[in-house]
């Protein structure tokens, strides 16, 4: 009977085994992941509800892991699984080799129900109810009825339950209807495994790390809204293994996920999709079996991690919700009770049937059998205990199915995990380590046998942007160089100059009669003379007037200074009373000119005492000279004596003493610079603040490399994100933001360096917690000169919370600024100094103004880099300092360092569409003078197009603004490299090359002079405007597809204008009335197939002889539309027409390659020739035309009736015109006959027309030769 | 006995026997068939557990076992190069690896993989995994991570291959 009974129970046992099997993987690990979470859930709650009836003791603690550990009894979890896309349960999919169908089948043959959806399984009594013999009705509404009743653990146990499926519908799998069985061919959860390693091995502190950081929790209306938040965004911001497609979730979507470059210690690099927060999954390689490509999430270093670090933190936050919302609740039905559904009790099924289902539950967990060998055995022992009691532990260890050894607890201790060095890139950011304020608490936990937890999330350091069209393209971001080792100060030179030559009085009188007296020739400063006549009278002396000058002279010769060695230190800082003895050499004195200048009476020289440490001493000398009448002395000159005794090493060169942000101001960080060429191992060195020596928690690293640097950071590697620490250190109370006294001594006990701040910080602030930065690191640390506040953000380093660093941690302090974010100033200054500065994506805000200083390079690093300008940009640079504005892969204009970065790239050669540009935005103004940019161009979407507008390719993009280029140029930008709509520009002897358009304008307001475009590809035009005339001027347009300026229904505001020589194809050119269009001599008009000129104002042409103006066709064979003149006053000067007449519809009433109405014209020297089929050449009607010395007709005879001038109404004047290959040289409307003023033309005008005119006797007058002016009535006669 | 005591004995005694008897006839049935379950489940366990205990291929390092893999690459030996596999991915993989012969990849996979394995530490420490890289350089003359990952077969400690 014994036996029998040992033998049930043995099947119990293994039951629960199995439960135990299953149980461990099917869901966050539920004897870990799950409490542990729901624990962290319960202590969130407490620290947000402090002064709640509702605090959560110890003993409902445990209640609550209980029923989040319950939960997960099979085959409970078949409910588990929330899609709140398609709002359905879970469906079998995703289960390896096995059909949907089939894997639903096996899912769900020993569950009493078929599955549900968790939002609703936790409301549903009838099914929780069902499940009898596993746990039975754990639902929401069991667990507030139970507390109403005062049974408060059997409600903390529902609640549990509640909880774990919080906690479960935060897993990508149960949110993506993912089976992640791990049988079958199914991959499993990477997910779940790595957080059940994770809570195997650590505490977690989520729930402290939240309330420093003051997270604002949820707030839920009902518990459905609750798990529609947590799963969507599950669902929406991560991936499961078997879900990485946009196939049946649209998030997160793959086209919009950056590839991210990282480096892995081994110098290889993995790629990851990210989507700037966080990473999601990675890219494998492309199979090397079979050559397809695969994306996985199962990665330690970064995407598993981050998914951890943001889901753990939404579980509690959204947790800390739904007891929130439990206990309104529970205050509800208290006052409500007719409300509260009665509680359904639970079915009890037969023992036999559900241990007969136990081993159906198998066929979904067979992978875990290497889980559960070994790894878990301790778990089953847990889960025994649990569940049976003590007694049944020892049971299962008996039969081989539990270890004896059980986890924490028993007293047995956890290491911590040492982090590990991913790359100097990647940084482990514990977000769920403790902040320093719990320090004692954790390390009191340490002493209970647990162990701090640290999350990896790196930051995204190198970002890479997808080229559209290149998917090989990337790029990441350069190293920074290592900084220069400021040069010393050069002596001055001093020079002498002369003094001007001393007058010399010239006798004019003398006594006696006229003759030649004789000065010497040379008179010394202080010598008289006097005349002397050829008798030997002599006048009196004559003294010089003063020679000195007035002006001190200057001296020429170098002031050399000395030290005497043994008054320096040569490592510490000297002492107050120490006198430093400088020697000079007196200087030679030089002269230009006569007179002789006297030697130099004396000269001074200070002695120098200092009482302040300091890297040099100043020393001055005057020097006397002597005069006639008075001392003039030099001015003082001096020289900067380099004190030899401060002889830099390594030293303290940043300090970030008030942390890096407000929530952040025990992130205290600070830096070292090797100034040496050699690695130095800073092993046994020591860091005193204030006398305290700082203690080295964590020891990444020891060595500083040759000109490089080294970084502390205080209690965590999170204080810097993206950079990891040298060595990580503690510091009571850390700086004080009064001022410490910081030293570096090394191995030897010697002072390397010291900064004495203690009576104040000499640079940064609380303000926006800048940091204090070295500026020279050959002068000394105490020098408070040498030290400035941190000049501009990095585009490396981040706070904890990814926020902005102002400091520049493990780089250098001067250059490589980055331009990011809004500007925070009204007005911004850039300046060589922060060369070269790191193009993100910088906005100038409306009112604001950004000036760009000669010689300031500005390289972008990633595709979509640009600058957003509302208000104004002003770029000032010089024919001699350029302003660059170019791709990070351009070496020519860099330190050579970031050169050797770009390697990461696919190439190293930069290439068009390496950033994307600047974008002017309405109301915005633009100047930019001796400014180069080039490969820029990269695609993006304009501002007021919608999502599906195409994108284009800018390099500068102005809409309704202001925009001037003088010496621009532009060079291998992809696109158009200057797009202009409803702006303004002036573009200056500015040049373009290379790029499909050089300039696109609408409606625009543009001049463009001395500029010149080439290498364009655009079939429409490399210059091309649309809208409104531009004025151009000595533009010049060479090798480009299409070489003249494209010029699409143009119109003429005002007094428009074009440049003598320009040519311009026109596809439609409008001058309104009131405007007027002046062409200079040469310009040639090109027009479009069925082009035309409408004037309605004036069209002046100023053709010369040499210079013709011509109005053409593209093509020969291309002919355009006409010219229409209506009430319009128009000169043509030698303006040769030709090609025209070709209308899309030509009507009898527009039939005229001139058409010419109401209007007053005249032209000269021109030709007007080759009609379109059978048409006229000029066709006047109500008009006053004056033709003179011009030809009008065809090159060669048509073969259809062509027509010279038909006129109606009006006045026609012709003189000396030529009417040649036409059908009739004139033609009148009869009914109109317009005056007629003709002179110098005879019938010898006439060539090769078969009708002078018609009708014919309009002219019979003609026919014979007329020497003099006639003038011929109007006649009325009747039509031929 | 007194008539009224063996009518009482009769009413309540036999009615109580039978119900006695039934429950432990019920109480029998269960049990026999929790016995003959038990069984069930240990042979469906066994049945299981079978492959995972008879799969000795592999090493007693994930680097072993990578090296046992190229070997039976070398030789041509696919079926055996599959057995390195994890139990329930070899059939898919052996897939593969006849698919590289066809694509004619095998070589060039051989060549790949016998770069240098280097380990991926993390924090945490899988319990049941090991990662891996093959660092390769990819067509754009880059090093490329080239993940590979193990896992320990707890029943006879051989690291087995688990992905590629």
């Amino acid at each position: 009977m014994k036996k029998i009974v040992f033998c049930v129970l043995c099947a119990l046992g293994i039951g629960e085994a199995l439960v135990a099997i299953v149980g461990t993987s099917l869901a966050y690990s539920p004897y870990y992941t799950h409490p542990d979470l729901t624990e962290e859930i319960a202590q969130f709650f407490n620290f947000k509800n402090t002064h709640s009836e509702y605090q959560i003791s110890q003993s409902q603690m445990q209640w609550l892991r209980q029923g989040a550990i319950e939960e997960d009894d099979p085959p409970r979890w078949i409910n588990h699984f929330y899609d709140p896309v398609h709002n359905h349960a879970w469906s079998g999919k995703h289960f390896g080799t096995l059909s949907e169908a089939e894997g639903l089948k096996t899912g769900t043959d020993f569950a009493p129900r078929m599955p549900l959806a968790a939002v609703d399984w936790a409301t549903n009594q009838n099914y929780q109810a069902a499940y009898g013999q596993q746990k039975g009705n754990q639902t929401w509404q069991k667990a507030i009825k139970s507390y109403i009743d005062g049974d408060k653990k059997t409600a903390f146990v529902a609640l549990g339950h509640v909880l774990h499926l919080i906690e479960d519908s935060s897993v990508p799998d149960h949110t993506r209807d993912d089976t992640h069985a791990g049988i079958h061919g199914d991959p499993g959860s990477p997910y779940e495994d790595y957080t059940k390693d994770y809570t195997n091995l650590h505490k977690l502190a989520v729930a402290e790390v939240l309330n420093t950081n003051n997270s604002l929790p949820f707030s839920f209306d009902n518990l459905a809204q609750a798990f529609d938040h947590i799963a969507h965004y599950s669902n929406e911001n991560f991936f499961s293994e078997d879900t990485i497609s946009n196939d049946e979730f649209l998030g997160p979507n793959l086209t919009q996920l950056k590839v991210v470059h990282h480096i892995l210690p081994d110098g290889t690099f993995r790629k990851y999709l990210s989507n700037d927060v966080s990473h999601v999954a990675f890219i494998k390689v492309d199979d090397i079996l079979t050559g397809k490509k695969k994306y996985s999430i199962d990665d330690q270093y970064f995407v598993l991690p981050s998914y951890v670090n943001r889901l753990f933190p939404e579980i509690v936050l959204t947790g800390e919700g739904v007891m929130r919302l439990f206990f309104r609740e529970v205050e509800k039905y208290k006052e409500h009770p007719e409300l509260l559904e009665p509680i359904v009790p639970d079915s009890n099924q037969s023992l036999t049937r559900a241990i007969k289902s136990a081993p159906k539950l198998l066929a979904v967990n067979a992978y875990n059998w290497y889980d559960i060998a070994k790894t878990h055995s301790s778990v089953l022992a847990h889960q025994a205990s649990v569940a049976l009691g003590g007694w049944w532990g020892a049971v299962r260890v008996k039969l081989g199915l539990a270890d004896a050894v059980a986890r924490g607890g028993g007293g047995e201790l956890v290491p911590g995990v040492q982090q590990p060095v991913v790359s100097n890139q990647v940084v482990t950011s514990p977000a769920l380590i403790a902040p320093e304020q719990n320090k004692n608490e954790i390390e009191k936990r340490s002493n209970q046998n647990v162990a701090i937890s640290k999350v990896t999330l790196p930051v995204i350091q190198s970002v890479q942007r997808l080229d559209n069209n290149d998917k090989n393209s990337i790029q990441t971001l350069p190293a920074l160089s290592t900084e220069q080792v400021p040069t010393l100060i050069k002596r001055e030179e001093i020079f002498f100059s002369t003094s001007t030559q001393p007058s010399v009085q010239q006798a004019t009188n003398y006594a006696g009669g006229g003759g030649v007296f004789s000065i010497p020739s040379t008179l010394s400063t202080q010598q008289g003379g006097n005349a002397i006549t050829s008798t030997g009278s002599a006048s009196d002396v004559v003294t010089t007037t003063t020679i000195a000058t007035t002006t001190p002279p200057a001296t020429t010769s170098v002031l050399a200074t000395t030290t005497t060695s043994t008054s320096n230190s040569t490592t510490t800082t000297l002492a107050a009373t120490t006198t430093v003895a400088v020697a000079t050499t007196t200087p030679a004195v030089t002269t230009t000119s006569s007179p002789v200048i006297s030697d130099i009476v004396s000269s001074t020289l200070s002695t120098v005492t200092t009482s302040t440490p300091t890297s040099t001493l100043v020393v001055s000398s005057t020097i006397v000279m002597a005069t006639s009448s008075s001392s003039v002395m030099s001015s003082t000159t001096s020289a900067a004596v380099p004190l030899a005794g401060f002889v830099p090493t390594v030293v303290i060169n940043e300090i970030a003493w008030a942390g890096t942000a407000a929530e952040y101001p025990t992130d205290e960080w600070f830096e070292l610079y090797n100034t040496t060429d050699q690695s130095i191992d800073l092993k046994d060195w020591k860091i005193l603040v204030s006398s305290t020596t700082i203690n080295f928690k964590t020891i990444n690293n020891t060595l500083i490399s040759p000109h490089g640097y080294f970084l502390f950071k205080r209690t965590r590697d999170e204080t810097i994100r993206g950079i990891t620490a040298d060595i990580i250190y503690t510091l009571s109370g850390g700086f004080n933001n009064k001022g410490e006294k910081v030293e570096l001594v090394n191995s030897s006990g010697q002072k390397a360096d010291e900064v004495d701040c203690a009576t104040g910080w000499f640079a940064g602030d609380t303000v926006k917690y800048r940091s204090m930065e070295r500026r020279d690191a050959a002068k000394r640390g105490s020098d408070p000169s040498n030290w400035q506040s941190n000049q501009s953000l990095r585009v490396s380093g981040r706070t904890f919370n990814g926020g902005q660093v102002y400091g520049s941690p493990k780089q250098s302090n001067f250059g490589f600024y980055s331009l990011n974010y809004t500007q925070e100033g009204t007005e911004r200054i850039l300046t060589p100094e922060g060369n070269p500065y790191i193009l993100q994506y910088y906005q100038i805000p409306a009112g604001f103004t950004l000036t760009i200083e000669p010689g300031v390079v500005i390289k972008s690093y990633f595709a979509d880099a640009k600058i957003d300008i509302r208000g104004q940009l002003k770029v000032n640079g010089t024919v001699d300092k350029r302003v660059i504005f170019t791709s990070g892969r351009d070496s020519e204009f860099s330190a050579s360092d970031v050169a050797t970065r770009v390697g990461n790239w696919s190439s190293p050669a930069p290439q068009p569409k390496d950033w994307q540009g600047l974008q002017f935005y309405p109301g915005a103004a633009g100047s930019f003078r001796a400014v180069t940019l080039r490969y820029g161009g990269h695609a993006f979407r304009p501002p007021d197009g919608g999502g599906f507008t195409p994108t284009v390719e800018q390099a500068i993009r102005g809409e309704q603004a202001d925009i001037t280029l003088d010496n621009v140029e532009f060079n291998n930008n992809s696109g158009t490299s200057l797009f202009l709509k409803n702006a303004s520009s002036t573009i200056r002897q500015s040049n373009f090359a290379y790029g499909s358009r050089a300039l696109e304008a609408y409606d625009s307001n543009l001049l463009v002079t001395k500029s010149s475009v080439s290498f364009f590809t655009h079939t429409q035009g490399a210059f091309y405007v649309r809208g409104r005339w531009p004025i151009l001027d000595e533009l010049s347009l060479s090798d480009n597809t299409f070489n003249p300026p494209y010029l699409d229904a143009v119109t003429v505001a005002g007094a428009g204008r074009i440049g003598s020589g320009t040519a311009v194809y026109i596809t439609n050119l409008i001058v309104p009335a009131e405007s007027t269009l002046t062409v200079e001599p040469g310009v040639s008009l090109i027009m479009a197939p069925y082009a035309s000129i409408n004037i309605q104002g004036s069209l002046f042409t100023l053709g010369t002889p040499d210079f013709p103006v011509q109005i053409m066709p593209y093509t020969s064979s291309e002919y355009w539309g006409q010219i229409i003149f209506n009430g319009s006053t128009s000169t043509l000067h030698h303006t040769n027409i030709q090609g025209a007449n070709h209308m899309v519809r030509r009507l009898p009433e527009n039939d005229g390659m001139l058409l010419i109405k109401n209007s007053n014209f005249s032209c000269d020297h021109c030709s007007i020739v080759d009609t379109w089929e059978s048409g006229n050449n000029v066709y006047s009607t109500d008009s006053m035309i004056e033709i003179t010395a011009s030809t009008i007709g065809n090159n060669r005879k048509p073969s259809f009736s062509s027509t010279g001038i038909r006129v109606t109404g009006g006045e026609l004047r012709l003189n000396d015109t030529l009417f040649n290959n036409l059908t009739y040289g004139l033609y009148g409307a009869s009914a109109s006959l317009p005056n007629l003023v003709v002179s110098g033309i005879t019938t010898e005008n006439f060539i090769n027309v078969d009708q002078l005119s018609e009708p014919r006797s309009w002219f019979d007058s003609w026919l014979v030769p007329i020497t003099t002016t006639t003038t011929i009535a109007t006649t009325t006669t009747s039509s031929p | 006995m007194k008539p009224v005591i063996k009518k009482i004995f009769f009413i309540v005694m036999i009615p109580s026997a039978i119900v006695f008897v039934l429950l432990v006839t019920v109480v029998i049935k269960d049990v026999w068939s929790g016995y003959k379950w038990q069984r069930q489940v240990d042979n469906w366990l066994d049945a299981r557990r079978k492959p995972y205990i008879e799969d000795t291929y592999g090493g007693k390092t994930p680097e072993e076992t990578w090296g046992l893999f190229l070997d039976a690459l070398k030789k041509g030996d696919v079926e055996l190069a599959s057995k390195y596999f994890v139990v329930e991915k070899q059939k898919e993989v052996l897939g593969d690896l006849r698919e590289s012969i066809k694509l004619n990849r095998l070589q060039h996979s051989i060549e790949l993989f016998s770069h240098q394995l280097v380990k991926e530490e993390a924090d945490p420490p899988s319990s049941i995994k090991a990662y891996y890289h093959l660092p390769l350089e990819n067509i754009s003359g880059e090093r490329e991570a080239y993940p590979i990952v193990f896992i320990l077969n707890n029943y006879t400690e051989a690291w087995k291959i688990f992905s590629i």
